[in-house]
């Protein structure tokens, strides 16, 4: 059986000159929970799209729990749970909807449907089309947990939920699906609540993934260092030390951020006269500001894992 | 599951449906049916497809008025809604939920093109037992093949209306039975200005009813002969309409 439930391969789409996907390479873990970062129009609605098969891909290659989503996009559905658009029928009530989805799926559990309306305080009479933001995203989400999914693919879940509900979702994600040995890939703005949960971290931009790995390697070998010199950034060529992420100069400081090998490169700095003040890590929120920062001396992060 | 869905978007249009052709054949034969059992008896074939023609072009409204409703159903009307995406993340080909429309509203149609004709045949048969009316060929035509051909003309018509709204919802998310009012306006413009200016052209119309009803002179020798080459032209220009929402299904991306 393939190790991965999602892999991709130079995966493309285009919108006439738009490049919403640009040559993806992902590679998520059967089991992990899998972090998917970017900032607006990184790429990641469509990605989960492409996975769907809700939309054609420009180019290169998908699998999705070992099948191909432009070939066998039913047979992949039938063991996904999906949560992209937070639209769903509107005039049909909860019950409704657990209703006319139950027929779809083989391993639905109505059982799970009840208890996840509880936890989620849902009131299932109420029409989809009445009901607020939030609870229209708990509706969605409902429907997908209910359906006994291998994988679940959830494009920002939390989007609109006040913090206790976030709290419950983010409990009930990690205990039915992380502990159950399922797969939950999520992409998110909410750094935090990734890093909660996640194990497994990609950051994508401009339709390129710029970094994936284990979220523990990450924090692990990530490292911000700082130096006394403003000029140390020119004298010392980034091409040499292929783990630089970044480097930025001001105020009689340099900080150099590296994605491994900190000490190592600590120790150049030194043999070379810097002074290093610190060698300090990083947390997720940090590591993704640093990968898709703007403004700041940014070179490409090759993938981790 | 799926129907379960189209039955509800649909089951009031449906007994609407039900109830504006009752009460349409109810109107008609009681003011029209009296009249078979007036006159002499040899008159009778006359009056009855007289009635007929009394009737049919009638319910040509109500009929095209459900195909349009019917056609705004299903998918097309789901784009439109913004629920395009759980729809299709649903484990089922795009042809499934196309055929699945289509086949439950052409089931609803049928019903009720069904459900008028066996009215109008019984309540026919209730007052004049064994007339058989005479049309264009000058002989009498059995009521059961004037009945198989009402139904035809009826589903043919509604089908024909359904499968472009269909179709057109589909290509416009959820804007179907403007777009396919106007191509029925238009068409109809188009004939005009063809039979005005070239009158040897004939468009076929829309309905069948020229077929059956019409006593007109006008209609060229020979064409109530290719009844059948028209049903069948008919049939495949209504089912192209699904076959294209299908295939335009398949190769869009949702959104």
């Amino acid at each position: 059986m393939n190790e991965l439930a999602i892999e991709t391969h130079s995966l493309h789409k285009h919108y006439g000159d738009i490049h919403a996907v640009d040559g993806l390479d992902m590679h998520v873990p059967r089991g992990a929970v899998y972090g998917f970062l970017g900032r607006n129009g990184a790429g990641k609605t469509t990605t989960i799209r492409l996975l769907a098969g809700l939309a054609h891909a420009s180019g290169g290659d998908m699998r999705v729990l070992g099948l191909d989503p432009r070939t066998d996009s039913p047979a992949i559905l039938e063991r996904t749970g999906l949560v992209v658009d937070k639209m769903l029928l509107p005039s049909m009530t909860g019950n409704d909807l657990v209703r006319f989805n139950r027929g779809f799926f083989p391993r639905w559990s109505d059982a799970l449907a009840t208890k996840y309306a509880e936890v989620l305080e849902l009131d299932m009479k109420r029409k989809f089309k009445k009901l607020s933001t939030g609870n229209r995203t708990k509706l969605c989400l409902l429907l997908a947990m209910a359906q006994g999914a291998e994988l679940m693919m959830l494009d920002e879940p939390t989007a609109g939920m006040d913090p206790v509900v976030t709290d419950q979702l983010l409990r009930v994600m990690v205990e039915d699906f992380a502990n159950e040995g399922r797969t939950l890939f999520l992409s998110s703005h909410h750094l935090s609540e990734v890093e909660r949960i996640s194990e497994w971290v990609g950051i994508i931009d401009h339709g390129k993934l710029l970094l994936e790995g284990r979220l523990e390697d990450m924090r692990t070998n990530f490292r911000r260092v700082r130096v006394v010199g403003e000029a140390l950034g020119e004298a010392l060529p980034l091409a040499a030390w292929p783990d630089i992420v970044s480097a930025n100069t001001g105020e009689g400081t340099t900080e150099y951020v590296v994605r491994a090998n900190a000490d190592a490169f600590a120790a150049s700095l030194q043999s070379q006269g810097a002074t290093v003040l610190d060698v300090t890590p990083l947390n997720l929120s940090e590591i993704f500001l640093e990968v898709v920062g703007k403004g700041k001396t940014n070179v490409s992060v090759e993938v981790l894992a | 599951m799926y129907l379960w869905k189209y039955w509800r978007e649909s089951r009031i249009t449906f007994a609407v449906g039900m109830a504006l052709v009752g009460l349409l054949l109810w109107g008609v034969l009681k003011i029209h049916l009296g009249a078979l059992l007036q006159g002499p008896q040899d008159s009778r074939p006359q009056n009855l497809a007289q009635l007929y023609l009394v009737i049919a072009v009638p319910l040509t409204l109500p009929l095209g008025f459900l195909g349009l409703r019917f056609g705004s159903f299903g998918v097309g009307r789901d784009l439109g809604e913004g629920s395009g995406s759980f729809l299709f993340s649903r484990p089922r080909s795009r042809a499934f939920f196309a055929w699945n429309d289509w086949g439950f509203g052409m089931a609803q149609l049928l019903a009720i093109v069904l459900a008028a004709n066996v009215v109008l045949a019984l309540a026919i048969y209730r007052v004049a037992p064994g007339a058989s009316p005479i049309f264009l060929a000058r002989q009498p035509v059995s009521m059961f093949s004037i009945f198989l051909l009402h139904c035809t003309a009826g589903l043919l018509l509604t089908g024909l209306i359904f499968g472009l709204t269909y179709f057109a919802s589909v290509l416009s998310r959820g804007h179907g039975v403007m777009i396919a009012v106007g191509v029925l306006v238009a068409y109809s413009i188009a004939k005009s200005v063809v039979k005005h200016y070239w009158p040897a052209i004939i468009l076929p119309d829309v309905t069948l009813t020229e077929f059956s009803v019409s006593p007109s002179p006008t209609m060229p020798a020979g064409f109530a002969d290719h009844l059948g080459l028209s049903i069948v032209l008919r049939t495949a220009v209504a089912l192209a309409f699904p076959f294209a929402a299908q295939l335009l299904l398949q190769q869009r991306d949702v959104d």
